[in-house]
């Protein structure tokens, strides 16, 4: 066991389990994709739910739930790719900016607008971006 | 008898040339953290294999481990010390190095 490999097989074996790496780290675009998916949806529940405060607190809880749930399911994955790290925290932070503005924006300028959900989807475009970038490599 | 010469071999890390070992260092080289069950799986050893190739590289400081729980149950969390890191580096330079010098077969 401590005898070493020829070169070329060490590096083979170090490009088979960098593949295996980013292979196992594609979950983090389906997180992207699901949280930017679930954002839209959200969105568009809240203004479906007409200012009803019962409907719109089911509507909090149950988006809750669901970031919760995917916060837990990321907990449970096995791996973090390394080329993955200078994209999370930036797009946490996008994604954050555009929740802030946008409710601002349907609290104040679009306050009771009709398609006030449209404005979920500049929170999910930074989600969707990073999908891309995730899945596509 | 001369033991130490120029070629790149000689300045190969010992640590990490073990096939097991050079394997976890190159997993963990990819990931930012990788779980300890993947680390396992991904190399094909067991249980007691990892651990104790492991704690070689966390002696040398190569590799942190890091336990903790997802729910109810307990996960061994592996990532690479910034020592690590460069110590692989240097030591996939010098295979690099070793691999590009190597006559094809072919050419023999």
């Amino acid at each position: 066991m401590d005898e070493g490999m020829p070169a070329s097989a060490a590096l083979a074996e170090m490009d088979r389990v960098a593949q295996a790496v980013r292979h196992r780290s594609r979950w983090y675009g389906r997180f992207l994709l699901a949280l930017g998916a679930g954002t839209v949806v959200y969105y568009a529940g809240i203004e479906a739910a007409d200012r009803r405060l019962p409907a719109v607190i089911g509507l909090m809880l149950c988006w809750l739930g669901f970031v919760l749930a995917l916060v837990l399911w990321a907990e449970r994955q096995p791996v973090w790719a390394r080329d993955l790290r200078p994209w999370r925290w930036p797009l946490f932070a996008l994604y954050f900016a555009t929740v802030s503005g946008t409710v601002a924006l349907s609290a104040t300028v679009w306050a009771g607008q009709p398609g006030r959900w449209v404005l979920g989807v500049i929170p999910a475009v930074p989600c969707a971006v990073g999908a891309w970038v995730v899945l596509r490599r | 008898m001369k033991v130490a010469g120029s070629h790149p071999r000689h300045r190969l890390d010992e640590l990490i040339h073990s096939p097991v070992r050079f394997s976890v260092m190159a997993t963990l080289a990819s990931a930012d953290q990788a779980e300890f069950g993947f680390v396992r799986d991904l190399v094909e050893v067991s249980d007691s294999v990892l651990s104790k190739q492991v704690a070689l590289l966390e002696e040398a400081g190569y590799v942190t481990v890091r336990k903790g729980y997802v729910g109810k149950r307990p996960r061994t969390w592996l990532a690479l010390t910034a020592t690590g890191r460069e110590a692989f580096h240097r030591h996939v330079a010098v295979l690099q190095e070793i691999a590009a010098t190597a006559v094809p077969k072919g050419e023999r």
